[in-house]
């Protein structure tokens, strides 16, 4: 049984409903992605009882905690936006959620090791409303861990930070979770950082849990074309384009189409399939090799090439195997 | 915390200022130069009379508790104002605003009639218990006392924690649940000093008002004991022609208002910017029961006392119904008629005109007030609260003794300009917090668009103030329909307004007239405020 | 912009108003206080009626209570547009006289000896009320007869006074009880009774009363007159005045002319019209005597009954008044 189960979990709102059934094992660092709007973070607010469901249940360490108030749940969470509280400078921040009865010096020396694991020595007196950005966020795990939580929701904490600080605080939230072993929810809007930061990743559409997996089996094996397009790049075609009078439709990573200039061997055929007559239309180069965006009867495929093309006409062969059917 | 490039908006604020300083310095001027005739010898006296501590004693103990229990009694009623969405919802924050409307001798009519030991409330429980004795004696002592502060002041409180409080998003909140505080503590430690800047606001209005009430102090407590420095002022001006007295007393409780406007002002609130407002929740299952079970508890409390006067115009003290008290209004003969037509015209042109003003110059002076984080401005803009309406009246008749006006327009200039200064610290106050929430990146954020500070503030600043600005007009309407003294000193009696035909009708013995012009005049506050409630849905609350 | 043209507005709505109420600078100046200058008190039928009989306008100013007014003749001095004074009292008559000039009317005569107050007639008296008790005769206690009558246990919360301090009302009762118990103990004892008795002591003549008719007492400090209005309007001879045989404080109202006025003449003509033909007006609105005892009082004022036995309060000097006052709050605060 995971640590975490969520079961048949269903909210109506006006316009949505949310529904979701997935499972979190102990020490996992789930991440948790989709569109703006697919209900990421409702599911956060349900599972960290911000929110009431409709119906459903959210069990916690075999606990069901479907019914109990936010602050027995021991499940923390790190916002978004800024919640730090500007009543109290850092430490204070950090101590406020310390359990049990504790003498001022061992929180004293616990706030401070949280500071030093966050990266902060020496900020103890601080006023929060002098922090940057990222300063703010690893306070907020402080705080957050400093409850000691059974698990930690993190609701896209890094989506308000730029490019370079975004990268080194996912390395930092890694580091944390594997020196700590602390389950946790991870939700974000950018794949990049769920494929690199994740045990596994659930991806959220409309309301609904739709996959869930390894970042690698999501990319590789996707169940459905909404999870293809969303794990990476990648063109569909219909399936009639290749075989005549067949529904469906296929789909294939830019990485398993090349293209060829010449004239392609008999050979290659057996291993392919291949577009004959398909015209370059942009060349991109994206530091390992070129990405091409190709036009065939109409139809827009993505492709790489190692090489820059030299011919704007060009044949693309797509690996069968790797082709998969919707 | 002075920030650059904000003078434009002191530059705005500029008439306020200068409505303000001019008003307020005519009656404090001619304070100081009474009070320290011959040599100082009435503060002298003052400062060596143990009364005079003895009367700072209760004013201060008086004016504390009533300001401390009608925040206290707000808080509760703004949490909930502040969490949900539910039927009613606005209606009862209108309503709530009303009670400032009514003159004081209308609201101990008001409280007699419903609270008194022969009262509707008391004839109702002799008839529910079957006892043949008064039930409750809740009048003539200082309970009474503070619960008719707290009917008139309790909706101060209400409105304004409610505003900043829906205005204030809940993400900290929700921080502090999640580490597992619970909501008493999380309320304590983290959303109350939140609040601070809108608790204080209320709590200052509202010591500030107290401090110079008296009539309702002397008649509901019922012992000369309870009396305030007004009662004392108003005895020098009003019954012993000591002006010097007077003048030397209301320097004295100016004073310590005054010192006491400077230290809160040294506690502003925590700014933040945030305009993430939360999301009212809507009220369902329990806390829709809950919700009724509020609304009816306000409304218990702020109808009945109003409802009493609507009552009495239509009832005679027997409980027979009878349309007389219309009757002598609409009688031409009385020359009545015209007066009381005339009288709901001149209210409500008065109080529209100096509360649009009063919003106009408040919302600048509120504006710039947040923009250079000065202290001096919410100070400032409260010290004609501070003087008291006596010393304010004091000054206000000597205006009217030293300009020369031969027209009728010109009283009313004059009366719209007192009602301006009486109105505006309320506004001001009452804006503040709203400015304060304006985050300073929105305007660069125009600038940067090429937009001109002017635009900028009328485009993208002004809207954001829309719901305090609404909530100030209704506060200061409510006020300016209301005020009698200052439109009667300085019109010479020749602009009538509700309150005053209302206090004359009761000099002819005629209280049931007096009632229905009560009536009258709620009828136009509600009016008013609906309208004006009516207008624009997109702000807050 | 919208904001601008609603204010442009409201300022156009008040003009038509402002243009109703222009005052001509030739017209006579009269101060008076609030309730006779308002429009539907007696000033709204009196002043047309005068300006027709005699050619002369008149410019009534409402100038506040009665001490409101006197202290604007104060301040304004020499520069006062007023020509005529109305409603002095005699309590406060020795502030107005430096203000004053003399006017012997012949038509004075006809105010009985006992009201002139100024032997010099700056101020001549036009109406005049005596302070009393005024009870509910239906409230089932037994009708007190005296003064001291109500200091009996049996009017425990019974009675409504009036703070002196705030009231001319609560002064006269204070005024009152000096003139009958003098500075012996008895002034004392009759307080100190009367502060078990009192239910409140309000701030003024008006919530007093109020309190009376909505029957939270059965017994009010108010005038002798006051029974008239309820008869009249009410018709209920319920609310009753008491006369007490140990007399009643009594408060007069002089009119008077501004020294340094150049309309003497007008102003002649007004003092003399207000003793003769605004008599009876002004008796009614005011709930007054008129001065002048040729009038004939409708029935109703059979029902406010002349005390046998009238004191001034003008007799008593302002340094007496504070003293009293300080002495009565030190009775009332005491535990």
């Amino acid at each position: 049984m995971p640590y975490l189960e969520v079961r048949k979990l269903e909210k109506k709102y006006k316009d949505f409903t949310l529904s979701a059934s997935f499972g979190v094992d102990e020490g996992e660092l789930l991440c948790i992605i989709g569109p703006s709007g697919s209900g990421k973070s409702t599911l956060l607010s349900l599972i960290a009882g911000l929110e009431k469901p409709d119906s459903g249940t959210i069990t916690l360490a075999g606990k069901d905690i479907t019914g109990e108030k936010i602050q027995e749940r021991n499940i923390g969470m790190v916002f978004q936006d800024f919640t730090l509280f500007p009543s109290m400078n850092v430490e204070k921040n950090i101590q406020y959620g310390m359990k049990g009865k504790k003498k001022k010096e061992e929180k004293k020396k616990l706030s401070d090791m949280l500071l030093s694991l966050v990266g902060l020595s020496g900020y103890e007196k601080r006023s929060v409303s002098s922090l940057s950005g990222g300063e703010a966020q690893r306070v907020q795990l402080a705080r957050a861990i400093a409850a000691e939580p059974g698990m930690l929701l993190l609701d896209e904490p890094l989506s308000a930070l730029d490019a370079p600080l975004r990268k080194s605080l996912r390395n930092a939230i890694r580091n944390i979770h594997d020196s700590l072993g602390l389950t946790m929810l991870y939700v974000t809007h950018d794949r990049e950082e769920a494929f690199s930061i994740s045990d596994s990743v659930l991806i959220m559409h409309e309301g609904k849990t739709v996959a869930m997996g390894s970042a690698e089996e999501l990319y590789r094996q996707p169940k459905d074309l909404f999870t293809a397009f969303f794990t990476g790049e990648g063109t569909k075609i219909p399936r009639s384009l290749v075989y005549e009078n067949e529904e469906g439709t296929l789909f294939f990573r830019p990485e398993d189409a090349v293209i060829s200039e010449e004239s392609v061997s008999p050979y290659d055929y057996s291993m392919h399939i291949i577009l004959r007559d398909a015209e370059i239309i942009s060349c991109e180069f994206n530091g390992g090799c070129y990405m091409l965006g190709i036009n065939y009867k109409g139809y827009p495929i993505l492709a790489q090439s190692a090489t820059k093309p030299r011919k704007k006409s060009v044949s693309v062969m797509i690996l069968k195997q790797s082709l998969l059917e919707f | 915390m002075r920030r650059k490039g904000n003078g434009y908006y002191i530059l705005r604020a500029l008439p306020g200022i200068f409505m303000l300083l001019i008003l307020f310095l005519i009656p404090l001027s001619l304070n100081f130069s009474y009070a320290f005739k011959d040599n100082g010898r009435a503060l002298i006296e003052i400062f060596t009379d143990s009364y005079t501590l003895h009367l700072l004693r209760f004013t201060l103990t008086e004016a504390i508790l009533s300001a401390l229990i009608s925040v206290l009694a707000a808080l509760p009623f703004a949490a909930f104002f502040s969490a949900y969405r539910f039927p009613l919802r606005r209606t009862v924050l209108t309503l709530s605003g009303l009670s400032f409307t009514i003159p004081t001798i209308l609201v101990v009519l008001g409280f007699v009639i419903w609270y008194g030991n022969n009262g509707l409330l008391n004839a109702f429980l002799m008839k529910i218990l079957g006892r043949d004795y008064s039930v409750i004696y809740v009048l003539y002592s200082f309970k009474a006392i503070i619960l008719a502060h707290v009917y008139l002041n309790f909706p101060i409180a209400f409105l304004l924690i409610t505003n900043a409080w829906t205005g204030m998003s809940d993400s900290q909140e929700k921080a502090s649940y999640t580490l597992g505080k619970g909501k008493l503590k999380t309320f304590l430690v983290i959303t109350l000093p939140r609040l601070r800047g809108a608790i204080i606001a209320a709590f200052i209005l509202i010591f500030l008002y107290c401090f110079s009430s008296f009539a309702i102090i002397l008649v509901l407590g019922g012992n000369p004991a309870f009396s305030t420095f007004e009662t004392e002022i108003y005895r020098r001006v009003h019954v012993n022609v000591d002006r010097e007295g007077a003048a030397a007393l209301s320097l004295f409780s100016f004073f310590i208002t005054g010192i006491l406007l400077i230290i809160t002002s040294r506690t502003r609130s925590v700014k933040k910017a945030e305009r993430r407002e939360r999301r009212l929740k809507k009220a369902e299952g329990k806390s829709l029961i809950a919700a009724v079970f509020i609304i009816l508890m306000i409304l218990l409390f702020i109808l009945p006392p109003m409802l009493s006067i609507v009552y009495r115009a239509f009832f005679t003290k027997a409980g027979d119904f009878t349309l007389r008290a219309w009757e002598d209004i609409a009688r031409k003969s009385t020359g009545f008629s015209s007066s009381a037509i005339l009288a709901i015209i001149n209210s409500f042109l008065i109080a529209l005109t100096s509360s649009l003003f009063a919003v106009l110059l408040g919302s600048r002076i509120a504006l710039a007030t947040a923009k250079t984080g000065s202290r001096i401005l919410p100070v400032l803009s409260s010290l004609p609260m501070a003087a008291g309406s006596v010393t304010l009246g004091l000054g206000f008749s000597l205006l009217a003794v030293t300009v020369e006006h031969d027209s009728l327009f010109f009283s009313y200039m004059l009366v719209i300009a007192s009602h301006l200064i009486i109105v505006l610290p309320f506004a001001v106050r009452t804006i503040i917090p709203g400015a304060e929430a304006i985050p300073s990146s929105l305007a660069k954020a125009s600038y940067t668009l090429g937009i001109s500070r002017g635009k900028t503030v009328r485009k993208v600043e002004n809207p954001l103030l829309s719901s305090y600005k609404r909530k100030a007009f209704a506060f200061a309407f409510a006020l300016s329909l209301g005020e009698v003294n200052a439109t009667l000193t300085l019109s010479d009696g020749h602009v009538t307004t509700l309150p005053i035909l209302i206090y004359r009708m009761i000099g002819s013995y005629n209280y049931q007239g007096a009632a229905a012009l009560g009536t009258l005049l709620l009828l136009e506050a509600l009016i008013v405020f609906i309208i004006g409630e009516g207008g624009k849905k997109h702000a807050v609350s | 912009m919208k904001k601008a043209l609603i204010l442009l507005l409201a300022v156009a709505a008040i003009m038509p108003l402002a243009a109703e109420g222009a005052v001509e600078s030739d017209a006579l100046t009269v101060y008076a206080y609030d309730s006779f200058a308002s429009d539907w008190g007696p000033a709204g039928t009196l002043i047309p009626k005068f300006e027709e009989e005699t050619g002369i306008s008149v410019n009534l100013v409402s100038a506040g209570d009665a001490v409101e007014m006197l202290s604007r003749i104060e301040l304004e001095g020499d520069g006062t547009d007023a020509d005529v004074v109305l409603g002095i009292t005699d309590d406060f008559a020795y502030r107005a006289y430096p203000y004053l000039e003399s006017y012997d009317t012949p038509v004075a005569q006809t105010i009985p000896e006992e009201l002139r107050f100024d032997s010099e007639n700056r101020l001549i008296p036009f109406d005049y009320g005596a302070f009393a008790f005024v009870w509910d005769s239906e409230c089932g206690l037994d009708k007190p007869e005296s003064l001291s009558d109500l200091t009996k246990p049996e009017y425990k919360d019974k009675v409504i006074l009036i703070d002196p301090r705030t009231s001319s009302v609560g002064l006269g009762l204070l005024l009152w009880t000096y003139n009958i118990y003098g500075d012996g103990d008895e002034f004392e004892t009759w307080w100190e009774a009367m502060k078990e008795n009192a239910l409140t002591i309000a701030d003024g003549w008006s919530s007093a009363y109020g309190l009376f008719t909505e029957g939270e007492a059965p017994i009010v400090l108010s005038y002798t007159t006051s029974p008239v209005y309820h008869v009249m309007n009410e018709n209920t001879t319920r609310y009753q005045a008491l006369v007490f045989p140990e007399g009643h404080e009594a408060t007069i109202e002089g009119i008077g002319i501004v020294k340094g006025t150049d309309k003497r003449a007008e102003a002649e003509k007004f003092v003399d019209f207000i003793l003769t033909e605004a008599q009876l007006d002004i008796a009614i609105a005011n709930s007054m005597y008129p001065a002048n005892t040729a009038i004939e009082l409708p029935d109703a004022f059979d029902y406010a009954p002349k005390p046998d036995k009238l004191f001034r309060s003008g007799a008593t000097s302002p340094e007496k008044t504070e003293e009293l006052t300080d002495q009565w709050l030190q009775i009332m605060t005491e535990n």
